[in-house]
């Protein structure tokens, strides 16, 4: 198959998933109890059932529900995601308004845990059976076995609470609100707890699968080869073992950049945090469906690009495919 | 050697990496805030001091700027900001001045004239007129805003506007609560200029720059939202009760209790409006510079039995419930002491209306036991009590997500256990819980809390016979006579009397069983003087015109208005807090006055995180695969 | 045969650090669970006692602040945690075992639909979806099982769809075949005892992450009032966090120590079991 079909038919593929997602999430949500109109029209206290009759027919909620699902697919293809019910704004600005402060928290999250992970997964696979690595395994162990929540709450606890170090919540200092330079410091300051809580319990992912690869890569053939050729431990792992272990841990970061849309709910929950994650929990207990619809479509829009550019990179990139084509 | 410098290498890649992804997304950040906040010039009044930035935490975000057309909690506490209702209430509940400055009541009950406030302007310099406030309310009776079931709208017959300051409402029959609903929700006055143009197919339009830019006549103007994040407003100064002694009112947007407890303790607030968790209260109150106030409020928990259900439908089982409910308990564990244990049927913070004699059952679980012995439920042998043909006696506590709608639930199972029945919390997401409690009426208990206020015709729509939310499907037709009777009754004490007679009838068929009277919470820092919880009769709920700060410049009296030179005087001396904000404004006076005429501009971060989030996916898998491709080659 | 399997593996498990670690705080906790009706400890619904208490030789973890014995809640928290965690754990690989094998076996066409299946899984974030679901539909516990249960099947599906189609195409299948065997007997006699080991492993840690999602979705209110699950705990003692520390720290430790094992005893089953494959887990 030819590199350009290739793209075609996977390009086709993942549009077709996206569809596929919207359809399910379309059917889920809409049969869900409870009805958007009455949290429009209001607290049950003073309920008012002409709003009610007139909020329907704006919406288009009296119509059958295979009739809503084409009107919406077919905007969607035309990438109009509509109007929230709540805030009677476009579902795309009410999203991209959040990507900023999500993509601060999970992007470098995501690439420091990547660092660290990977450093610490390379370490320890070296010294496999010493007390670091053992040491260092059980630290990973335990950080994967903890929730974020708990985590971000002793965190909060210890440092905003306590020793009153760090900002417990937020993302800037609205008292003494900072300009220039000082206000880019005044956000790093304020993300500190939150990326430091995610970083934690990311780092498991990228040190587990690097030290497995490292210690496959070093029970390999070539490896024995070079060893009895006589080259050195040091370069045998530096010029082969690492170079061929790092293509698991960065597939795995290519992938989890995919999710960096959606956020990290709980975190943001516990940091309060004004991100995708918390518009999402904010959506689903109001009923605002448009708002639910529009965050799946871009996290599944998101995750599938990403996706598709690693396996692109991978056809272009990867070594056998290129000693192949030779 | 050679090593270092690889490591280093590594590290320095991977750094520039980070910084460039911390960059570009803290930009797409700081692109949201950086609306160049309009700001007139200052005019002194008799505060004390001025200047200063109070920031409220708050639990929510608003959902539109649009105060009166859907129910909106969130904004309802922000909005006597921006703008003013004709009448309003104060913290005692009690009606005052807004807008109109006095006005009458016809004998027959039926027509209400108001005299207007003259020389008030909306926030862009238009004059506020009669004809503002006959566009709000025709609007709210086509668009069927918040207000149309409460103001009764369909007996509505006009509104007249004899003289730019005159509005007479007449009504088809007499309605005596008209001018407490009046002052309640979702009456805000809009500004007819910016809303009724033939353009718009609604008042709710995406279209009208008002909605999220609002303009109105209030002590504040709106500067910046920022969703889920905080919502910024900046004293008026052609305020027509004067300008408010603060420079800027700041809503920090905090929804988890929590957190926002932790945030106002960290000093990042200066008034709390969330609820906190009540075992706080006495911390908070000792923690130095801040205080808690509080105060009886016509909110109150209470149980709906649900009267389809065959066993609660008799009587004597919902007298044994009541009779095996320990309310102090529930006030003392799920309050922390903070609210009264219910005693009447309704609530005793609207005080003419109560009624103490409609008392109800006192916690007595000898009498609970006895009651069920009676309707013949054997206790077996695991302590539960059984139904004649040998089940369980088994009844659901629909309640939704809540911490103290789970506390209050948590011990009436307990307190219910003890005489013999079983209970079995089901929680609910609120949407899911009123689809199946209120709509499908598909519960045998359910407890939920609610404001009872601000006029007792509130029963009406609580427990009237075929009311929406009258989910105990409770239809005595002497009480729905007597409620009736009493919406329509001009005359206030026989109006006290029907309700009292109501409550009665209540008392006896017992269809929903009063918990526990809520108090409200006022929590705020010393330095700040003169809140709303103050000065009952002369300020709204809400409402922050009058607050001045210790901290702020004592002000020289000047009783004439200032030039606008005396403007950056005045600026200079204030404190460094606000100076920060004022070097915005001696730039930007200029722009002013379009600045809050335009229409605000479409978002330009609109492209900006898809791009982030691809040049940093990108950046990264692409260095790296560079990286390793370049060390192959050598 | 497979009794001795178990035993084998079971002493290799014994053998190994970490799956020795595993057994130990697993057994533990799970005979705490077992046991928590017959431990004298008061109610755990009963709100008899005195609202926080701190740490103290009557309430060993203190109360909580409606005044429940908070040891007594935590241990039955063990119970429920681990319960939720099992079924949802059991539904999810049943589920993935039987579409995984489905998928591996049959391949064409279901194998394309399934596969497809299993791509959505992967494209939308598991949580979000059990998020959605629990909102929507109540917080019951068994609800919440299934909930988790039926997000959480994509992984095991699709290690035994690449587990089943190596096997298949081992010689002993196809004279199987050959001599007419049906498929139902093939894939039950002669696939899954070779096939099912690396899904077996992955059962393990799909415990501990239904545990974690399941006090994930209480951590956000959504959890069952009705029963003292670990992150239910959690979750009510947040408010209380900087006053009354130990309501959600203690269960926070407990949560930790069981997913922890879970982890220990899941990793190495999967060294034990899949020596050279253990790099295929997603």
């Amino acid at each position: 198959m030819s590199l350009a079909r290739y793209i075609i038919s996977r390009f086709f593929q993942s549009i077709f998933i996206i569809l596929i997602i919207i359809i399910i999430n379309f059917i889920i949500i809409s049969s869900a109890p409870g009805d958007p109109v009455q949290f429009i029209a209001g607290d049950i206290a003073i309920y008012n059932p002409d709003l009610a009759a007139y909020l329907r027919a704006k919406w288009g909620l009296d119509k059958p529900l295979y009739e809503r699902l084409l009107i919406y697919l077919t905007n969607v293809l035309r990438g109009d995601l509509g109007y929230s019910y709540r805030y009677s704004e476009p579902v795309i600005n009410l999203i991209l308004e959040r990507l900023p402060v999500t993509l601060l928290l999970t992007v470098s999250a995501n690439i420091m845990a990547f660092v660290i992970g990977v450093l610490l997964g390379v370490y320890s696979a070296r010294k496999i059976g010493g007390k670091s690595d053992t040491f260092l395994t059980v630290l990973n162990f335990f950080l994967w076995s903890t929730p974020s929540f708990w985590l971000g709450i002793i965190l909060m606890m210890f440092f905003a609470v306590d020793l009153k170090i760090l900002p417990a919540t937020g993302l800037i200092d609205l008292r003494n609100p900072k300009t220039g330079i000082w206000f880019y410091l005044d956000i790093l300051y304020h993300s500190i707890l939150p990326v430091t809580t995610l970083t934690l319990i990311t780092i498991p992912l990228y040190y587990k699968i690097t030290r497995d690869t490292v210690i496959q890569q070093a029970s390999e053939d070539y490896v024995t080869t070079y060893r009895a050729i006589g080259f050195s431990e040091d370069v045998i792992y530096r010029r082969y073992v690492f170079r061929n272990s790092i293509i698991p841990p960065v597939t795995v970061f290519g992938v989890h950049m995919g999710f960096a849309v959606a956020g990290a709910a709980l975190i943001e929950n516990v940091f309060g945090w004004p991100g995708v994650g918390r518009l999402l929990l904010d959506s689903i207990s109001t009923r605002d469906y448009p708002v639910i619809l529009g965050i799946f479509i871009i996290i599944a829009s998101s995750v599938v690009l990403t996706n598709l550019i690693i396996d692109l990179l991978y056809a272009i990139l990867d070594p056998r495919v290129r000693i192949e084509k030779r | 050697m050679n090593r270092l410098v690889k490591i280093f290498s590594l590290f320095l890649t991977l750094f520039i990496m980070l910084s460039l992804a911390f960059a570009v997304t803290s930009w797409g950040v700081a692109k949201i805030y950086a609306q160049t906040p309009p700001q007139g010039p200052l005019s002194p009044i008799t505060c004390p001091k001025t200047g200063g930035t109070l920031i409220i935490i708050h639990w929510g975000d608003p959902k539109s700027f649009n105060p009166d057309s859907q129910v909106d909690d969130a904004l309802y506490g922000m909005a006597p900001a921006i703008f003013n209702k004709l009448v309003t209430l104060d913290v005692n509940y009690n009606v005052i001045p807004d807008l109109a400055e006095s006005w009458e009541v016809a004998p027959n009950g039926s027509t209400f004239i108001f005299h207007l406030v003259r020389n008030v302007t909306w926030h862009d310099g238009y004059p506020f007129t009669s004809a503002d406030v006959k566009w709000t309310f025709e609007a709210i009776k086509r668009y069927k805003g918040i207000a149309y079931s409460l103001l009764n709208m369909d007996n509505l017959v006009s509104i007249d506007t004899p003289d730019n300051y005159t509005v007479i409402f007449r009504y088809s029959k007499p309605f005596p609560p008209f001018i407490s609903f009046l002052a309640w929700y979702g009456t805000f006055i809009l500004p007819e200029h910016i809303y009724n143009k033939t353009i718009y197919k609604d008042w709710m339009d995406p279209s009208i720059p008002a909605l999220t830019k609002p303009v109105g006549t209030g002590p504040f103007r709106f500067v910046e939202y920022v969703k889920g994040d905080h919502v910024t407003f900046e004293a008026n100064p052609n305020y027509f009760k004067g300008r408010p002694c603060i420079d800027r009112l700041i809503y920090k947007i905090v929804p988890d209790p929590t957190a926002a407890l932790q945030s106002f303790l960290a000093g990042e607030g200066d008034v709390l409006n969330n609820r906190p968790p009540t075992t706080e209260i006495p911390r908070i109150n000792s923690t130095p510079g801040v205080i808690v106030q509080m105060r009886p409020v016509p909110s109150r928990w209470y149980m709906a039995f649900n009267l389809l259900n065959p066993i609660l439908a008799d009587v004597k089982m919902r007298f044994a419930i009541a009779y095996a409910i320990n309310r102090t308990e529930l006030v003392v564990k799920a309050e922390n002491g903070y609210g009264y244990p219910a005693e009447g049927m309704y609530t005793p913070a609207i005080q003419w209306a109560y009624n103490p004699n409609a008392k109800l059952p006192p916690y007595d679980p000898d009498k609970a036991n006895q009651l069920l012995d009676e309707l013949g439920y054997k206790r077996g042998p695991d302590g539960y009590r059984y139904l004649p043909n040998g089940t369980r006696l088994t009844l659901r506590l629909d309640i939704f997500t809540g911490a103290e709608s789970e506390a209050i639930a948590t011990l009436i199972k307990e307190q219910l256990k003890n005489i013999g029945i079983d209970v079995k919390i089901e929680e609910y997401e609120i949407a899911a819980w009123e689809d199946k409690v209120v709509k499908k009426r598909d519960f045998d208990l359910a407890i939920l809390d609610g404001f009872q206020g601000p006029d007792p015709d509130n029963m009406r729509s609580r427990f009237g016979p075929g009311a929406y939310l009258n989910m105990a499907n409770y239809s005595n037709p002497e009480f729905g006579k007597l409620l009736n009777e009493a919406a329509t009754e001009p005359d206030p004490q026989k109006r006290k009397e029907l309700y009292w007679k109501a409550q009665e009838i209540m008392a006896q068929d017992l269809p929903y069983l009063p918990l526990v009277d809520l108090v409200a919470f006022f929590i705020y820092r010393t330095e700040w003087h003169n809140f709303y919880w103050q000065m009952p009769g002369v300020e709204g709920i809400n409402c922050f015109e009058r607050v001045w700060w210790e901290k702020g410049t004592p002000v020289q009296i000047t009783t004439t208005s200032p030039t606008p030179a005396l403007t950056t005087t005045t600026i200079t001396t204030t404190t460094p807090m606000t100076q920060t904000t004022t070097s915005l404004t001696t730039t930007s006076v200029a722009t002013t006055t379009q600045a809050t005429t335009t229409v605000s501009p479409a978002p330009q971060i609109l492209t900006q995180p898809i791009l982030i989030a691809i040049v940093a996916a990108l950046i990264i898998i692409v260095a790296v695969l560079a990286l390793l491709l370049g060390r192959r080659r050598r | 045969m497979i009794f001795e399997g178990f035993i084998e593996t079971f002493k290799k498990l014994v053998k190994d650090r970490y799956g020795l670690a595993g057994i130990t705080i697993l057994s533990i906790m799970i005979i705490i669970g077992v046991l928590a009706p017959y431990l004298p400890l008061p109610d755990f619904n009963a709100t008899i006692f005195h609202r926080f208490i701190p740490p103290s030789p009557d309430h060993p973890l203190g109360t909580d602040y409606l005044g429940r014995d908070l040891l007594s809640r935590v241990i039955w928290g063990a119970r429920i945690s681990l319960l939720a965690g099992f079924v949802a754990a059991g539904i999810a690989s049943v589920i993935g075992i039987i579409l995984g094998t489905i998928a591996g076996y049959y391949g064409g066409a279901v194998d394309i639909i399934i596969s497809r299946i299993i791509e959505i899984f992967f494209v939308i974030p598991t949580f979000f979806i059990a998020l959605t679901l629990a909102a929507i539909y109540g917080s019951n516990i068994y609800l919440l099982m299934i909930i988790i249960g039926v997000t959480t099947w994509p992984v095991t599906a699709r290690i035994m769809r690449a587990q089943v189609m190596i096997v298949k195409e081992f010689l002993y299948i196809e004279a199987a075949k050959a001599v007419g065997a049906n498929d139902l007997r093939i894939i039950i006699k002669h696939i899954l005892p070779v096939a099912i080991q690396p899904a077996i492993a992955n059962s393990i840690l799909l415990v501990g992450n239904a545990i974690m999602i399941e006090a994930g979705l209480s951590y956000l209110g959504l959890g069952d009032p009705n029963y003292p699950s670990w992150g239910r705990l959690i979750y009510e003692g947040q408010p209380y966090i900087s006053t009354a520390w130990w309501i959600s720290v203690f269960p926070g430790i407990f949560l930790v120590a069981t997913v922890l094992g879970l982890n220990f005893l899941g990793d190495a089953l999967y060294r034990i079991l899949t020596p050279r494959i253990s790099n295929i887990r997603t």
